[in-house]
C-alpha cells in the first residue's frame, strides 16, 4: 500500500531508513508517522542487468536528499526519469518511490515536520 | 592482539563461477581447511580453535562443521561480517590464544552458490533489504554501489578510466600470481572502458563477479609452517557514522587510525596492501581513509598508488578473482600472507575488510597489520 508518510521520531522529527529502534540523532524511542519531505536527486543509475538478467526497461534508482537533509535510496513511479538536481516528491511502497513534483498545499521546498512538544 | 599471534596456513579453493550441482559449502570449507593444515605442518588434532564465516552453510553453523571435520574444540566462534568476517576472524582467535582458550585456531570463509542460492541470498540478505527495497524491480548492491560510484565520481573529480586503470591493474596480478582466480586473462583499458554496463556507470568489469570457493588460515600461538606471518595487530570500527553519513567515507578511518597507532607503523612502511574489493570505488575509498593516498588530486595520486610497485591486491582482488561470499573476508587476508611470502624477506602488510551493507553501504571495516621476517 502506497503512503506519503514514515515513520518519524516523535522528539527529534528524524525521518530515515532503515527503520530504527533507536534514534540515530537524540535517542529518542517513540515513533510517530510524519509526512515524507520532498527531495532534490543527487545521482542516479539506471539499472540494466541483474542477478544475470538483462533488465528491460531499465529500472531508474536514484539517491535523494530531503530538505531536511535525509538521505534515501528511491526507484521512481512508472516512466517518471528524474535527472541530476530534479526535485522529487515522496511516497513509500515496499521502498520509496520518487514520483514527478506536483503542486499541491502539502508541505513543499523548505518545510519542516512539526513533531514533538 | 597478543605478542605470539602467527598466521602459520593458508588455503584456498579454486574459485568457480559455474559450480557442479554436488558442490557442497562443507567441502568447499574442508578443501581450503586441508590446505592451511598441511601448509602449517597441522592435523585436525591439532586444532583447538574454529571460526567460520558462511551465508551459505546455514542451517549448519560452526559447530555442525567442527563435527563434520572432526575438531575437538575449546573454542568457536561464528562471524556474521561478511566482507570484513576475514579480520574480525583474526582478530578473535588471536584474542583467544592471547587469553589461552585455544593453541591453534581454524579460520574457514566461503560459500557455495549453486542454483538460485546467491538470488536468495541477495533478496533476503537483511530486514532493510525486505522492508525497503521490496518493490523494486532490480535491486541489489549493484544498484547502491553505482550510486556511492556516482556521488565519488563527484566528489573526487574521478573518471571511469580512473577505476579502470585499478582494474586493469588487478587483472594483471591475477595473471601473474593467482591459479584460483576466475578471471586471468588480460584486460586493456580499452576493453575496460567498452564492457556492457549494469548500472551506470558501473559495467560488468567493476561488479565482483559471484564464485564459489573458499578460504582459510590457520593462526597460532607459535611460528610454525613455511612462512609463517605475524599478526601484529587488528581493529576494527562498525557502524562507524549509524549509517547517518555518504558512505564516501568507510569505517576505516577509525580503524586505521587505530592500527597505525597500534603498530608504530605508518604508510610509508606497508609493503603489500589487501583491500576489499567488491567494487573499485570501495577500494579508492579504503586507501584514502587509510591514508594510503589523499583525496586533493585523487586521480593523480591514485594512478601513482597503482604504479608505485606496492602489492595493491596481488591475487587480482575480488574483481578478478571473484568474491566467494563470505569468503570474500578472508581472501584478502589469504591474499596479504601469499604476497608476503613471495617477498622471501621481510615484509609489512596491511589488510582492509568492508562489508555488510546495511541500508545504503557498508557499515562494517576493520583492519589487520601482518609482518614476515
Amino acid at each position: 500500500m502506497s503512503t506519503s508518510t514514515l515513520p518519524a521520531c516523535e522528539t527529534c522529527g528524524w525521518q530515515g531508513r532503515p527503520r530504527r529502534i533507536r534514534c540515530p540523532r537524540c535517542e529518542g524511542t517513540t515513533w510517530v508517522n510524519a509526512p515524507l519531505l520532498d527531495a532534490t536527486v543527487m545521482a542516479l543509475t539506471q539499472v540494466r542487468r541483474h542477478l544475470g538478467v538483462v533488465v528491460e526497461p531499465p529500472e531508474v534508482i536514484c539517491l535523494v536528499i530531503t530538505d531536511d537533509g535525509t538521505p534515501f535510496i528511491t526507484r521512481c513511479e512508472d516512466s517518471f526519469e528524474p535527472t541530476t538536481g530534479e526535485r522529487v516528491s515522496l511516497t513509500f511502497e515496499e521502498g520509496v518511490v520518487a514520483h514527478r513534483l506536483r503542486k499541491s498545499p502539502r508541505a513543499r521546498s523548505g518545510a519542516k515536520r512539526k513533531l514533538g512538544p | 592482539m597478543p605478542q605470539g599471534a602467527w598466521i602459520t596456513g593458508t588455503g584456498q579453493t579454486p574459485y568457480l563461477r559455474r559450480p557442479d550441482d554436488g558442490l557442497t559449502t562443507d567441502s568447499l570449507l574442508a578443501q581450503a581447511a586441508d590446505e592451511a593444515l598441511d601448509e602449517a605442518g597441522l592435523h585436525a588434532r591439532d586444532i583447538d580453535g574454529l571460526a567460520v564465516a558462511s551465508f551459505t552453510l546455514a542451517p549448519d553453523r560452526a559447530i555442525d562443521l567442527a563435527t563434520k571435520l572432526g575438531l575437538r574444540l575449546h573454542w568457536i566462534m561464528d562471524s556474521g561480517l561478511g566482507g570484513a568476517s576475514g579480520v574480525d576472524m583474526l582478530q578473535h582467535a588471536s584474542a583467544a590464544l592471547d587469553a589461552g582458550h585455544a593453541t591453534n585456531v581454524l579460520c574457514l570463509g566461503g560459500d557455495c552458490f549453486t542454483g538460485d542460492a546467491f538470488t536468495r541470498l541477495i533478496n533476503g540478505y537483511n530486514r532493510s533489504m525486505v522492508e525497503d527495497f521490496g518493490g523494486f524491480r532490480a535491486f541489489g548492491p549493484n544498484a547502491m554501489f553505482a550510486l556511492l560510484t556516482t556521488m565519488q565520481m563527484a566528489a573526487l573529480g574521478l573518471e571511469r578510466a580512473d577505476y579502470g586503470a585499478l582494474v586493469c591493474h588487478q587483472r594483471s596480478a591475477a595473471a601473474a600470481f593467482n591459479p584460483n582466480a576466475a578471471y586471468r586473462e588480460p584486460l586493456t583499458i580499452d576493453a575496460y572502458l567498452a564492457a556492457p554496463i549494469v548500472a551506470d556507470p558501473l559495467s560488468i568489469l567493476d561488479c565482483v563477479p559471484v564464485v564459489s570457493g573458499a578460504n582459510a588460515i590457520t593462526v597460532s600461538n607459535q611460528a610454525r609452517g613455511h612462512a609463517p606471518i605475524r599478526a601484529k595487530a587488528a581493529t576494527a570500527s562498525y557502524n562507524h557514522d549509524n549509517h547517518l553519513g555518504d558512505g564516501l567515507a568507510t569505517g576505516l578511518r577509525e580503524a586505521a587510525d587505530s592500527l597505525w597507532t597500534a603498530t608504530g607503523w605508518a604508510p610509508a612502511d606497508i609493503d603489500v596492501v589487501a583491500l576489499y574489493d567488491d567494487y573499485p570505488a570501495v577500494v579508492v575509498a579504503q586507501l584514502i581513509d587509510a591514508g594510503f593516498i589523499g583525496s586533493d588530486d585523487t586521480p593523480s595520486a591514485l594512478n601513482a598508488f597503482i604504479n608505485s610497485g606496492i602489492a595493491l591486491n596481488s591475487s587480482g582482488g575480488q574483481l578478478s578473482a571473484g568474491q566467494c561470499g563470505a569468503g570474500g573476508g578472508l581472501h584478502g587476508v589469504v591474499d596479504a600472507c601469499r604476497a608476503l611470502a613471495r617477498r622471501e624477506g621481510a615484509g609489512r602488510a596491511f589488510v582492509g575488510g568492508y562489508g555488510m551493507v546495511v541500508h545504503r553501504f557498508g557499515a562494517c571495516a576493520n583492519a589487520a597489520a601482518l609482518e614476515i621476517g
